[in-house]
């Protein structure tokens, strides 16, 4: 009797070899959920920041109760964090004024959350209500922000629109936030780019910042990447920021003016 | 989110490798992942965790593959059965293309996703003695063929 088990094996490696796939685009996947929220029916006027980096969302207004729509758009339509249990995990400037802080908590359905608050507070010792982009699980117990051998710098990107019109002092600059893998034993995590750095706050292998500079960058900044750095000063992971988000543009349009910019400016 | 992120990185060329089985178009294969992972963060919320995230991940990828396999037929599937086969007898290519769908998506789940039988039925939406039985149909097929082969020659 034949055993047709390796053959099958052999066959298909030969039909598609694992080495011919080319690396993935995440990116891309997120650009596509953008695409498709921001013509759906009942979100056209959510098209502000809705390029969307790594993984997370673009948030609005930071004062305002979250309505219906938004709360979806956010991703917390059905389980919410529950507020009451929220544990702080760090606090950053944000820049203009406003502090970020990031928190871990339950969820309303017996799952885990995290998200970001922003004020003035420096040591905010409560949430008093979700003001920022974050996520939630419906079940389980496993932390939803944290770094994995596969992910080493797991990093999210929040960018407000700043308010042609409005008060110019509630606008909160753009943050970053995420985690860096416990065994790399990080000990500073910086934004740079053409130019310039951002140190981020670190604890507990989370980190924070932000800062206007962020915000809708000249293309001579270009590119941005979020890096992390041992106590020797040697860098230990990498995470590029999506250009798109950063410029509040869709990834092929970036691309385009991009990519124009840099023949006329760069050899 | 995150979670499908993850996922997304650690597995993502046995997606591609699946979904290039399933479509016969590389092209169509890195278009049907990224659908498949665009659809299944739309609908995240349908997700219930009593399955593994992953096998649901599969199924919007699969789904999207087959989609996108049905709005483009593959050629190895439209050939007519008379015509000249221009490859081997023995080339097991076109036996595998020639197994029911079913049978066809449970080998590559099988054997480039490394699922096991639970997560392929998760997957499929099927019975895990069906992925059980399917398999072994699909074995017995290729076996049968093959002894064929060989005897003749």
């Amino acid at each position: 009797m034949i055993d047709v088990e390796p053959l099958i094996l052999e066959e298909l490696e030969q039909l598609a070899p694992a080495d011919e796939v080319p690396p993935g685009d995440w990116a891309g996947v997120m650009s596509r959920v953008a695409r498709r929220r921001a013509s759906a029916p009942g979100h056209n006027r959510l098209r502000v920041a809705v390029a969307v980096s790594i993984a997370v969302l673009a948030v609005a207004a930071p004062a305002i109760a979250l309505s219906a729509g938004l709360r979806q758009f956010l991703g917390f339509e059905r389980p919410t964090p529950v507020l009451k249990q929220a544990r702080l995990l760090l606090s950053a400037p944000a820049g203009n004024g406003f502090f970020a802080h990031e928190w871990d908590s339950p969820s309303s359905t017996g799952g885990r959350c995290f998200f970001q608050t922003r004020d003035h507070d420096p040591t905010a010792l409560h949430p008093p209500r979700v003001s920022g982009a974050g996520a939630c699980s419906e079940h389980g117990s496993r932390p939803l922000l944290q770094a994995t051998p596969h992910l080493p710098l797991n990093v999210g990107l929040s960018v407000t629109r700043r308010p042609k019109h409005g008060i110019a002092a509630n606008w909160v600059p753009p943050t970053v936030d995420g985690a860096v893998l416990p065994s790399l034993h990080a000990t500073r995590v910086v934004v740079s780019w053409r130019g310039g750095r951002h140190q981020l706050a670190l604890r507990n292998g989370y980190f924070l910042g932000g800062t206007p500079l962020l915000y809708m960058p000249p293309f001579a900044s270009f590119p941005f990447y979020v890096v992390a750095y041992n106590p020797r000063g040697t860098e230990v992971a990498r995470s590029k920021l999506q250009g798109a988000t950063l410029m509040l543009l869709g990834g092929k349009q970036f691309a385009r003016e991009y990519q124009a910019w840099k023949k006329t400016h760069r050899k | 989110m995150r979670e499908i992120e993850a996922v997304y990185s650690e597995r993502y060329p046995a997606f591609v490798r699946v979904a290039r089985a399933i479509t016969g178009d590389p092209d169509r294969a890195l278009d049907a992942v990224q659908e498949g992972f665009t659809s299944a963060i739309r609908s995240r919320e349908t997700f219930r965790a009593e399955g593994s995230l992953e096998a649901w991940l599969w199924r919007c990828v699969v789904n999207a593959a087959r989609k996108g396999q049905r709005t483009r037929p593959r050629e190895v599937d439209t050939a007519d059965p008379g015509a000249v086969d221009p490859t081997p007898a023995t080339d097991l290519a076109p036996l595998i293309s020639r197994l029911p769908e079913r049978q066809r998506l449970v080998i590559f789940l099988r054997y480039y996703a490394d699922l096991d039988y639970r997560a392929i039925a998760a997957c499929l939406g099927i019975q895990v003695g069906t992925v059980s039985a399917t398999l072994a149909a699909a074995h017995r097929s290729i076996r049968s063929t093959l002894e064929e082969v060989s005897a003749r020659d």
